[in-house]
């Protein structure tokens, strides 16, 4: 015979399981459904300091033309998502907060995907992959989904060679009493020659060169050298545009202060223990053979680097500075624009 | 005052009756597992998940702000950790009756004390940075307390967990002696000539005390788990739930003593360690606090426990010598030692209010985001996942937190005296009161300076 003191406690029984079994059950199968209610087509991406782990996915694949579906999260500090080879703006990813975004691509390739906000001291090695195939199925992803190779690989340039001054120059430079001034370079009036209003010539020419190169031109014989410095700066603001050096500016406070510093001195907190160039070339005598990241306000060094010479290193890093590489990162004109904005260390490239 | 609350009729019912007992309890419990779910699996970023923001923000502000101070052990009626093991002792979830699981071994008499919550406090503080920001360790910690009580219910009788082993149970049972509730005989007579001592033993209405106390000779409330279990066994409608003044039970000269003491010193210490490292703007400091393990871990630890089972009780000593010098008491040194010792309990939890406010107004909001997406998956279920973070009071705090700490040291000072006085002529006990009220300003300042600078 059942009792009421029996009912009483199977009725105690039933609610305390079902309380208990809400208490599980729900959050998981909410979970489940959340997950699975997508079919696949969501990927769920946890960002952490590569030191907890990096990207909670190494690779995603994805098809041109269909889009991926990215719910993100993070599990530490804050982080960012950016595509590289993209213009797509960085999303932030806030601890224990989602975000979600989509992705749709238009070529096939390998594409990086990459944190841009600074997490720890191993920031630059939170990347991943994106894999797009062609909807025919065909791979052919083993690229950078760019045409062509970059400026310095055409060239065959050695990207680790020491800066070039000619005697000239340097004793130019070290005549000089601060930075040449693209704006004292404008008011001088002087035309430029066909040379120097061209992108092409510029970027497979040092500054140094630039100048030896007016210096040799009896057009510009009676200016002072510090007068054709103040050209030279002027050369190279007239090939950049306003927004270049902007987002040059932008690209630079995101990717470089950090280690290169605000002021280009290489005072960066975080390059404070980066091994710099001797850990490349234990040995190695040049000037700039330190310790840390390089000091991009050198006048000396960087007028003795042509802007393909910079290309390469920007793209390939530093063979174990420190420095990463951003050939998987950057298109075409955030290069060039990094670059447009890194020569005002050293050019005062601001007109009016 | 002294008000009884078991005159009023429908009071009286609702807290024989079992099941509003039973339904808080299945509530706790179904949020302690849901606590746990959100700690193992849920975001491990402590702001976003319900086991770090409910645990650490708002159940332990809520026992240090209200449940302790105006309930006593009133958490302890509902609290989820034991009631497994407790269920399985006496086989039924409601009524007596049951048959039940477990050995029934009586506790070690040698661990009858709270030595052993001292222990646990004092390590759960050395991890504390970890667990109060690690949904993870919060949720195995959780997990590791119930399997504890659980194991302790089947292995020895009645509630020996909370009684002689949770730290946290140790913690209300001290500061709940100021709280302005009691469980109570009325009239002792009455249980002198009641021979079965139900409340002891059990009945068919109720199980004898789960805390093992003898509710005829409860003087304070320190072991009494506000179960109600002796107002329902009770045959002779002897049991009152009164309400009192505050601080009434540190009046009461039995049941002081060492173990109690010391407690009172580790809660005293911890406060003040973690005003330091938690609130505090030394960052080497939260940086060993926090690695553990390290060689800065260990020193730390090596510290707290210096300080809070050394130091602490060292200097107390010796206001105590100076104090019996000065009053040129005969009275032995530890029986001062110990009465004294539980003058401070109004000082220590003061202190752990005053130190709550710093951080509970200001990260109330957390609560919010966490009520609508517990676990930290981009939930939204009652549409408060995206309010922002707000510093709730933050023109009071300062204020509040003075009060409160001028306000504990004034209420301890009363006690001190009060305590000196049952032993020495009012003259001599106020001499041999000045060193030790020395001794909680000397605390006090040290707070004040932590907490408001």
């Amino acid at each position: 015979m059942v009792t009421r003191r029996m009912k009483t406690e199977w009725l105690a029984r039933g609610l305390l399981t079902v309380l208990i079994a809400v208490a599980i059950a729900t959050p998981l199968a909410a979970r489940w459904i959340q997950v699975g209610s997508t079919n696949g087509a969501t990927l769920e991406l946890h960002a952490r300091m590569p030191e907890n782990g990096g990207w909670s996915l190494d690779v995603i694949h994805a098809v041109v033309g269909q889009p991926v579906h990215l719910r993100l999260t993070s599990d530490d500090v804050i982080h960012s998502f950016a595509v590289g080879q993209t213009n797509w703006p960085a999303l932030d990813v806030k601890p224990g907060e989602v975000v979600e975004t989509s992705l749709l691509f238009d070529k096939p390739g390998r594409y990086t995907f990459y944190c841009t906000r600074w997490c720890g001291p191993n920031h630059w090695r939170m990347r991943g992959i994106i894999e797009v195939q062609s909807p025919s199925g065909a791979s052919g992803v083993a690229s950078l989904p760019t045409s062509e190779p970059p400026l310095y690989q055409k060239l065959g340039l050695d990207i680790d060679a020491a800066p070039q001054l000619s005697p000239l120059a340097e004793q130019s430079l070290n005549e000089l009493k601060g930075l040449p001034s693209a704006e004292r370079g404008a008011a001088l009036h002087v035309e430029l020659p066909a040379e120097l209003r061209q992108h092409d010539w510029l970027r497979t020419h040092t500054p140094a060169e630039a100048f030896s190169f007016l210096r040799n031109n009896s057009a510009y014989n009676e200016l002072l050298d510090t007068q054709l410095w103040d050209v030279v700066a002027f050369a190279w603001r007239n090939a950049t545009a306003d927004a270049a050096i902007a987002r040059g500016a932008q690209l630079y406070t995101r990717d470089c202060v950090a280690c290169h510093g605000e002021t280009g001195r290489g005072d960066g907190p975080a390059g404070r223990d980066l091994p710099g160039l001797q850990a490349m070339m234990p040995g190695i005598t040049m000037p700039d053979a330190k310790r840390g990241p390089a000091d991009l306000t050198d006048l000396g060094r960087m007028a003795g680097l042509s802007d393909a010479q910079l290309q390469g290193k920007l793209l390939r890093g530093g063979m174990g500075t420190g420095m990463p590489e951003f050939g998987s990162l950057y298109t075409d004109d955030q290069q060039w624009a990094v670059i447009a904005f890194v020569r005002g260390f050293v050019m005062n490239l601001t007109t009016k | 005052m002294h008000l009884e609350l078991t005159k009023v009729p429908w009071l009286k019912r609702l807290l024989v009756s079992r099941w509003p007992l039973f339904l808080l309890r299945a509530a706790t419990l179904a949020g302690f597992v849901l606590t746990v779910v959100a700690g193992l699996a849920g975001s491990p970023v402590g702001s976003h998940n319900f086991a770090i923001i409910f645990v650490w923000v708002a159940w332990w502000t809520f026992l240090k702000l209200i449940a302790i101070p105006l309930g006593g052990r009133a958490w302890c009626s509902v609290c989820p950790i034991p009631v497994m093991g407790e269920w399985m002792q006496q086989g039924a979830l409601v009524e007596p009756g049951g048959r039940g699981l477990g050995l029934g071994r009586p506790w070690p008499k040698r661990l009858r004390n709270i030595w052993l919550p001292t222990g646990v406090f004092a390590v759960i503080g050395l991890f504390s940075a970890v667990i109060l920001a690690q949904p993870r360790v919060t949720g195995w910690v959780l997990l590791g307390l119930i399997a504890l009580a659980v194991v302790l219910g089947l292995v020895f009788e009645r509630r020996a967990f909370c009684r002689y082993v949770c730290p946290i149970g140790g913690f209300i049972g001290l500061y709940s002696r100021v709280a302005p509730v009691e469980v109570r005989v009325r009239d002792r007579a009455v249980c002198a000539t009641h021979q079965e001592k139900t409340c002891v033993t059990g009945n068919a209405q109720g199980y004898g005390c789960p805390w093992q106390a003898v509710p005829l000779a409860l003087t304070q409330n320190t072991n009494c788990g506000l179960c109600m279990e002796c107002l329902r066994s009770c045959p002779r409608d002897n049991i009152a739930v009164n309400v009192r003044s505050f601080g009434a039970d540190l009046a009461q000269r039995a049941g002081r003593s060492l173990d109690q003491a010391y407690f009172g010193f580790m809660m005293l210490g911890s406060v003040l360690i973690y005003s330091t490292v938690m609130l505090g703007a030394w960052g080497n400091l939260k940086t060993a606090a926090y690695n553990v393990g390290t060689p800065a871990w260990f020193i730390y630890s090596a510290v707290l426990l210096a300080f809070t089972l050394g130091v602490l009780p060292g200097l107390f000593l010796l206001a105590v010598c100076a104090g019996r010098t000065l009053a040129g008491s005969k009275v032995p040194l530890k029986r001062t030692f110990i009465a004294q010792s539980h003058a401070i309990i109004p000082l220590g939890l003061m202190a752990w209010i005053a130190f709550t406010i710093s951080f509970a107004f200001a990260k109330s909001s957390y609560v919010w985001p966490v009520l609508s997406d517990p676990f930290g998956w981009g939930w939204n279920l009652f549409g408060t996942a995206q309010w922002p973070w707000t510093p709730h009071l933050s023109s009071v705090t300062l204020l509040l937190q003075v009060l409160a700490l001028l306000g504990g040291l004034v209420w301890t000072s009363i006690w001190v005296r009060r305590i000196a006085q049952e032993e020495l002529p009012e003259r001599s006990a106020a001499r041999q009161s000045l060193p030790i009220m020395l001794y909680c300003l000397l605390f006090t300042i040290g707070m004040l300076w932590l907490l408001v600078g």
